[in-house]
């Protein structure tokens, strides 16, 4: 029987890189540029890569490997995301990932193991679809009303617990005086009760979103973007030897969202891990990187500067990893407030992007390639690194 | 579905049922000399009791299903175990399953959650596992951890597991040596046993290390050292909780714990008042009722169970705060501290509530939520025709 499916499953893998590189194709010709070796030498490469790291049409680009300049050992380095859930699986166990990718069972351990998190005001929830809740439960409409017409109910934050990238995240500023009515971060937009209920709901059902209190960034990430917490995105591996460290960006927003997400229009920063100096700031706006020293929106200097409270961020996610080692591989989205560093939530399958794009460096070196190494060219993993 | 998938399925699952009926025969040959009915007839109605509501041998016998002055559709109300995941399944998501099965897992939802459960001390593990507080990940931290002056009254409890398999009490440490009581019994054991215990070929087994529970007085009387647990089930709809039954569970006093499979006994409670009423023991394969504990000879029925509203409150506002897991059974120790949860279950077997009660659960909003998936090829219940 083994001998029956092995060949089926290989078979099927195949067609799926070929159906990749066929879809991968419109990258090819739509980003075609006289400084680019010719089409017929990045497709190849290209569908060498995806095969050897999962590198897609996407990847490829938005980590610039086309440049002539760079080895092609030295691009084997970068991991792309096309089917990571297959790679991750070998590294975090399946069964733990709920915990990590539903943001409301998360805060309840990050909760029980003292990990800051921002502070949880309400949850939302359709009362027909029983998920997780904690806190303050909001089940009806009135119920939102009432939460929202609180004197209290200012600078907020909604997070939808299941989404990921940073859609649907919508961020109050404080109530307009005499109005059901908040200041829309960032921007000082106005956005009405109806407008934030519309926003909670959808067909009349309510979804599931975390309300939490808006955090405060510390000022020097402030006067970069104003109104957006920007976060730290620091990726961290759990091995026999301990927590190692395998890279960090600094994620600014594009000043038009309420979040940093690199696929939301924000850009990176990549971080030096020993000093936590900032590199150059990139943007991924024209699908491949364009290189700043100042955020490209509100032309705030930031290469060279080092970021606030950086070895005490680091010192927090290494012992939360240790206390979550369940799950060895974590991306942490760390904010660092006018309090200090909190995280403001984990992902098990993190996109690799934007710490290699921020430090134009591959992850895949020491600890983490090592890890993955041990499942390379398995039917699992979908790697061929070795 | 396929039509050709779904032939293969009822194939598969028709397969099952008759292989389960050839597993069954050795329990219906082993009563046949016991005044019962005829062995075909036993054979047959046990047969259509599975495929109704997977009745399989061991609950015929140990719900007394034999008995000929029960009417069938008086039968068909009492739920089976066979293949339970298929039914539970379509109640409690099988993602969430984790926050119940992990008993670690459970504490950090609980400690969130702010839900009393017994204190946790460490956690031995030697994998990357979920841990709680103090981790002991060999023999040398383990050794440390029991040499200390409050180790002792610990209860060690396997993380995954079920049944109380694995369970170990111990109780005072003896001055001056590296012994401590075992309980229930008062006998020595060393540290090395306990050392022992927690492994499994020289690796480090996940154990959680709690604060052993005193039990109330009036359960300490009957079964000493023991903590006696009152088994509930809840299902949560709509905000409402439903308690579908309950039982007092005693171990027999050899046994660290209290569950019927280690040859305990079960104690009917009166959900309105608490009151005790019939002692069943299954140790023969049919239910035997009494009206004292079979070990001690305390009496029990007519008793009530202490704090009774209270643990009834805990429940409900607990089950409020799970209510992603619709059915759960808890296990609540009555402590001479008021009730602790000590652990719940999201795929809990009914035979202890139904066997005490002498009456099915398949009725009111229990059979309601399975019957909206009767028949179908995920329940395995057929409960329509009955």
């Amino acid at each position: 029987m083994k001998a029956l499916i092995l060949p089926l499953r290989w078979g099927r893998r195949m067609l799926d890189y070929g159906q990749q590189v066929i879809r991968d194709f419109s990258w090819h010709r739509r980003l075609s540029h006289p400084d680019m070796p010719s089409i017929g030498a990045r497709v190849w490469e290209q569908a060498r890569l995806l095969y050897h790291s999962g590198i897609s049409g996407e990847d490829y680009y938005h980590h610039a490997l086309y440049r002539s300049d760079l080895t092609f050992y030295e691009k084997t380095k970068f991991l792309g995301r096309f089917r990571f859930k297959r790679y991750y699986r070998t590294i975090n166990p399946v069964k733990f990932d709920v915990l990590a990718r539903d943001k409301v069972i998360f805060h309840m351990l990050a909760t029980a193991l003292n990990i800051p998190t921002p502070r949880l005001l309400a949850v939302t929830r359709n009362p027909r679809e029983p998920e997780p809740t904690f806190s303050r439960p909001l089940e009806t409409l009135d119920e939102l009303r009432t939460f929202l017409r609180e004197e209290s109910s200012q600078n907020i934050f909604f997070k939808p617990a299941d989404e990921w990238g940073g859609r649907g995240a919508l961020s109050l500023g404080t109530k307009i005086a005499g109005q059901e009515a908040w200041r829309m971060l960032p921007g000082n937009g106005v956005v009405t009760l109806d407008e934030v209920i519309a926003h909670v709901c959808r067909e009349g059902e309510m979804r599931r979103f975390l309300i939490e209190s808006r955090l405060n960034p510390h000022e020097m990430l402030e006067n970069i973007v104003p109104g957006v917490c920007s976060t730290v995105r620091l990726m961290t591996l759990v091995d026999s030897q301990g927590v190692n460290v395998v890279g960090a960006t600094l994620r600014l927003g594009s000043g038009h969202g309420p979040t940093d997400n690199l696929c939301g229009g924000g850009v990176v920063a990549g971080i030096e891990l020993e000093s936590g100096r900032l590199c150059k700031v990139v943007s991924l706006a024209g699908d491949t990187p364009t290189y700043f020293s100042s955020h490209p929106f509100s032309g705030v200097e930031v290469s060279g500067k080092i970021l606030p409270d950086w070895a005490e961020l680091v010192r927090l996610a290494v012992e939360s990893a240790r206390k979550l080692a369940f799950l060895p591989c974590i991306g942490w989205d760390i904010a660092i407030t006018d309090n200090g560093p909190i995280i403001v939530e984990i992902n098990s399958r993190p996109d690799c992007a934007p710490v290699q794009v921020g430090n134009d460096e591959g992850v895949l070196t020491g600890a983490f390639r090592e890890l993955l190494c041990e499942n390379n060219g398995t039917m699992n993993s979908g790697l061929h690194i070795r | 579905m396929s039509p050709v998938m779904k032939v293969s399925k009822v194939t598969h699952r028709n397969i099952g049922y008759i292989r389960q009926l050839c597993k069954d025969l050795p329990w219906h040959l082993r009563f046949r000399s016991h005044g019962m009915p005829p062995l075909i007839y036993r054979v047959i109605e046990q047969a259509r009791l599975l495929f109704y509501s997977a009745i399989d041998g061991e609950d015929y016998y140990n719900l007394g299903l034999f008995r000929s002055n029960m009417p069938f559709t008086e039968k068909s109300k009492f739920l089976g175990y066979y293949k339970h995941f298929r039914y539970y399944d379509r109640i409690n998501a099988t993602d969430l399953v984790l926050l119940a099965r992990d008993k670690v897992v459970f504490h950090m939802l609980a400690k969130g959650l702010d839900l009393p459960v017994p204190e946790l001390l460490a956690v031995t593990l030697s994998k990357h596992e979920p841990g709680y507080g103090r981790r002991l990940v060999d023999e040398v931290s383990l050794e440390n951890f029991l040499r200390e002056n409050n180790s002792y009254d610990l209860f060690f409890k396997p993380a995954i597991g079920s049944f109380g398999n694995g369970a170990l009490a111990l109780g005072e440490k003896i001055p001056g040596t590296d012994l401590w009581r075992k309980l229930p019994g008062n006998t020595e054991i060393s540290l090395s046993e306990i050392i022992e215990h927690v492994q499994i070929d020289g690796e480090m087994v996940r154990f959680l290390v709690q604060r052993r529970l005193r039990p109330h007085p009036l359960f300490h009387q009957i079964v000493p050292d023991v903590c006696s647990t009152v088994r509930i089930m809840t299902y949560t709809d709509d905000e409402a909780v439903s308690v579908l039954g309950a039982v007092l569970r005693l171990g027999n006093g050899r046994e660290p714990t209290d569950n019927l499979s280690g040859g305990g006994v079960v104690v009917a409670i009166d959900l309105t008042t608490g009151a005790l009423g019939a002692v069943i023991n299954i140790d023969k394969g049919t239910p035997e009722r009494m009206t004292a504990h079979p070990v001690s000879g305390e009496p029990i029925t007519g008793k009530y169970i202490p704090g009774w509203r209270d643990l009834l409150d805990l429940v409900q506002a607990a089950a409020l705060k799970l209510s992603f897991l619709p059915c759960i059974g808890w296990d609540i120790a009555v402590t001479d501290e008021g009730p602790v949860i000590v652990e719940i279950n999201s795929r809990p077997r009914c035979r202890s509530i139904q066997v005490a009660n002498d009456k099915g659960m398949l009725t009111g909003v229990f059979r309601e939520v399975l019957l909206k998936h009767d028949g179908t090829l995920h329940s395995g219940l057929h409960l329509k025709n009955h």
